[in-house]
């Protein structure tokens, strides 16, 4: 496409941005004449997205009140205006009528003066934003209670509160063919390793897609493995998550009308490090990190561990558990798996719908869950009570992490045809070719596994336990060049 | 690539197939046999009864539910078991068996290891039951409670897992059955119950074992002497005794507790001779005085008592030594197990006499009594 470059003809570039915004009715041309010979101009913005005010007071008002003779005007016509006319903070020039075209899509007004080869762009920009609030995905009990907004710039101004460092680096970049969405990679110059950023940016400038309405399309579009069950990029809505992990040297990915902000490698211990093990006692977070752990193999494993034990290797049951349940599948008339089956996607089913409803309504699903997973069911001899218990300490267990409830559910299932078929055997066939999997993958050049895989000192420090403050020193050494974290002179030692 | 995938493809299926555990079943579908009895009715025909827990008819019912008895004979134990499809409908699961009951006939017929061989073989079946000789019949055991319908299997599997507080039975798992009987240098003792003493018709109870020599029943060994029998094996981890206290004028009675004893026995070898030196440490807890006016604290009185309880422990054991050595020729306390460990040269040379050797051994006990005090009080009532 030719690049379109604003001509010295009001008339002509009036008409060339009428000629872009055909059949657009929202935009606003706004034509002006001041009181000195010479000039017309024609102030071009979106209705709707400025501060009508400030180009009242600011723009019109000064502009018309002009009574300065072009003889006396002894620089460029439209510095003259830009130094001594517009009352706004921030003014730019531009040629480009392309960039000025997407700009007015932004909320910047666009002032064209006659005989001028150059537009200016005024930043009058006053778009509707949501407050900022509590993230409703991650709540905590202790913690800033802050969370991103779909503004670029809102979110920008949170991590720079944050982290006021001239080493945190923004820098913009524009994806999406139509939509040109705005979109900043933020890191911590000598923290982030410099490959890390520039993988980043190469993969996001790879990207050629139409429009980008969430910040996940990037997700996908960028990860290592496309088709995997497992993230390779993480995304949250708090900004001091985003900023710990930019101290690790990892790197955040902003994305306009997005409130959830990517980061950069992601390691699969970060589905079990929560922000706010980070602000409670340290045996508190450890504890309740190695209970995710668990949990995660818990909601993974134990409908299938259920299905092996009862339906091939009875010997394991000690005499009264294997009575006991004996008892209670008597006179059920569906075998395990199909109860199993029958069981967990219905409670698929309610979670799905308890999250698409009003909490009005909300209720009434709780209470048929209730009865459907609960009492009745049993009574019904429909399904047995152990898988009533089976099913509840899958899904309540699945809850812990809820970055991994779909991971889980799939996981679950292949677990379950494998047990179904191969009984333990299978199970645990099912369970090395996860651990294979998971080995085999990386993030953006980094290990999944890494801090995981391998047993030792350092390795511990922050993946199964959370360290005490005091002592977690240093970084994780593979993502951050500058790896202390804290220096051992700061370090109180108690008697 | 294709050569790669294609491995891969084999390797996995071969991994699927060898594993050897393709049984589907539903746990509720497996009627759980909790007991057995095997009886010989004829000379090759076995009657194999067996306690089996009705699950499918109980909703929500508890884990003490009700069982029914079955009954089958067969040319050997397997052909019975398998005939109980008939009766049931269902494969019978054994893996929770835990009591297995042999009449005494099989017993003294010489065929204990015989009729187990089955179920230490099975892949199906955990070598964790008990086994108990009867009285006399071992289907009796179970017939008695037709009527009633309760898990008594469970009832005396119970029994024999808390009975080490008497010290007067000494259970064996199947396992150790089978190790037992495969031993040269140690016989076997099985725990004899008859009907009588699980349904609880009489109040007095005696506590009777089998002798073995190899697979056959040679005798019984009653009460005190199955006690010595376990103090012997140091196993024995408690029980009371009982002691008539005659000290000066008075006289009383007064039972000991036993907290817990331990035997050594050290085989020697000198001159062509075996002597069996044994040493006995026993404590004991005054647990009961039935005549206040005998004063144990004092030192002379206690010091009495100590001696006479230790030489009743001396008696006990050597009575008992003197019966399995005399009366039964059967080295129950593995004392060939002891020297074959000790002198192996010697064993060898005399494994095949044992049998004359064993009862010409000299027993030396060495009995040391601790009296650990006088429960919670300290003095004497009055």
């Amino acid at each position: 496409m030719e690049e379109l470059i604003v001509s010295e003809s009001l008339k002509e570039n009036i008409k060339i941005i009428k000629n872009l915004f055909s059949n657009n009715d929202s935009i606003v041309y706004r034509q002006l004449k001041s009181k000195n010979v010479r000039s017309s101009y024609c102030l071009i913005y979106t209705d709707g997205m400025v501060n009508n005010n400030i180009i009242n007071e600011n723009v019109i008002k000064p502009i018309m009140g002009i009574t300065a003779k072009l003889s006396e005007v002894d620089m460029n016509y439209i510095d003259y205006i830009s130094l001594n006319i517009i009352e706004i903070n921030n003014v730019q020039k531009s040629k480009s009528i392309t960039e000025i075209a997407e700009l007015i899509g932004r909320g910047k007004s666009i002032l064209f003066i006659e005989g001028s080869e150059e537009a200016l762009i005024l930043d009058t920009e006053n778009i509707k934003e949501r407050q900022i609030a509590e993230p409703p995905s991650e709540t905590v009990v202790r913690g800033p209670r802050i969370g991103f907004t779909e503004a670029i710039n809102t979110n920008i101004t949170l991590l720079t509160k944050l982290v006021n460092s001239t080493d945190l680096k923004f820098q913009y970049m524009t994806v999406g063919n139509t939509t040109k969405t705005k979109i900043c990679i933020s890191y911590i110059e000598n923290v982030a390793s410099d490959e890390m950023v520039n993988e980043v940016k190469q993969r996001i400038s790879n990207i050629d897609i139409d429009g980008i309405i969430e910040s996940y399309y990037i997700e996908e579009l960028i990860r290592d493995n496309p088709l995997s069950l497992f993230k390779t990029v993480g995304s949250t809505e708090r900004p001091d998550v985003v900023a710990s992990k930019l101290l690790e040297g990892r790197v955040a990915i902003i994305c306009d009308n997005s409130a959830f902000v990517l980061t950069v490698p992601f390691l699969f211990i970060e589905y079990f490090q929560i922000n706010e093990d980070y602000y409670h006692g340290y045996m508190f977070s450890s504890f309740n990190r190695i209970l995710r752990i668990v949990c995660f193999l818990l909601t993974i494993s134990v409908p299938a561990v259920y299905i092996g034990i009862v339906n091939f290797h009875h010997e394991i049951l000690p005499t009264n558990l294997y009575i006991s349940i004996a008892q209670a599948r008597a006179g059920v008339p569906i075998p395990t798996v199909i109860e199993a089956v029958v069981m967990l996607t219905t409670f698929e089913i309610l979670r799905e719908a308890g999250a698409r409803l009003p909490r009005q309504i909300g209720q009434a699903v709780s209470i048929v869950g209730a009865l459907v997973l609960g009492e009745s069911a049993v009574n019904a001899r429909l399904v047995s009570a152990p898988m009533v218990i089976i099913t509840a300490i899958t899904g309540i267990s699945g809850f812990t992490i809820p970055n991994l409830i779909t991971t889980s559910i799939i996981l679950r299932v292949l677990l379950i045809c494998l047990s179904t078929t191969l009984g333990l055997f299978g199970y645990s066939f099912g369970l090395i070719a996860i651990s294979f999997y998971l080995v085999c993958m990386t993030s953006f050049g980094i290990n999944y596994m890494e801090y995981t895989s391998l047993i030792d000192r350092h390795n511990f420090e922050d993946s199964v336990i959370r360290k005490p403050w005091p002592y977690m020193d240093k970084k994780p050494q593979l993502l951050a060049k500058d790896a202390i974290r804290l220096r051992f002179k700061n370090r109180r030692k108690g008697k | 690539m294709c050569k790669k995938a294609l491995s891969a493809f084999l390797i996995i299926i071969n991994l699927v197939v060898m594993t050897g555990c393709w049984g589907y079943k539903e746990i509720n579908e497996l009627p759980i046999v909790i007991g057995a009895a095997i009886d010989k009715i004829s000379k090759d025909e076995y009657l194999i009864t067996v306690e089996v827990l009705k699950t499918s008819e109980i909703p929500g019912g508890t884990a003490e539910s009700k069982t029914t008895i079955l009954q089958m004979t067969g040319k050997t134990v397997f052909e019975a078991i398998r005939k109980f499809i008939v009766k049931n409908g269902r494969f019978l699961y054994w893996a929770n068996m835990k009591v297995i009951i042999i009449g005494k006939k099989v017993a003294e017929d010489e065929e204990v290891a015989s009729v187990l061989d089955l179920f230490f073989r099975d892949v199906e079946i955990r070598s964790e039951g008990r086994v108990i000789i009867a009285e006399d019949k071992a289907a009796d055991i179970f017939k008695e409670n037709m009527k009633k319908g309760e898990a008594i299997s469970m009832q005396i599997l119970d029994t024999m897992d808390n009975a080490k507080k008497l010290s007067k039975i000494y259970p064996l798992k199947m396992h150790e059955v089978i190790d037992l009987v495969s031993l040269r240098g140690k016989n076997l003792v099985l725990p004899i119950l008859s009907p009588k003493d699980i349904y609880k018709e009489t109040p007095s109870l005696s506590f009777k074992s089998a002798v073995f020599k190899k697979n056959k029943m040679i005798g019984t060994i009653i009460d005190e002497e199955v006690r010595s029998y376990r103090l012997l094996l140091n196993e024995e981890d408690g029980g009371l005794r009982i002691e008539d206290v005659v000290f000066g004028d008075e006289n009383s009675k007064v039972t000991y507790e036993i907290e817990g004893s331990k035997t050594k026995i050290r085989p020697l070898y000198k001159d062509g001779k075996f002597i069996m030196e044994i040493d006995i440490t026993t404590d004991a807890i005054i647990a009961e005085v039935m005549n206040y006016k005998l004063d144990f604290i004092r030192k002379d009185v206690r010091d009495y008592m100590k001696e006479q309880l230790e030489n009743t422990i001396r008696d006990n054991c050597n009575e008992f030594l003197s019966k399995v050595q005399k009366d039964f020729d059967s080295d129950v306390l593995g004392f060939g197990e002891l020297v074959k460990n000790k002198y192996p040269k010697v064993w060898k040379e005399n494994e095949n006499n044992w049998d004359n050797i064993f009862p010409n051994i000299t027993t030396i006990i060495n009995v040391k009594v601790n009296l650990k005090g006088s429960a919670l009080y300290s003095k004497i009532i009055e």
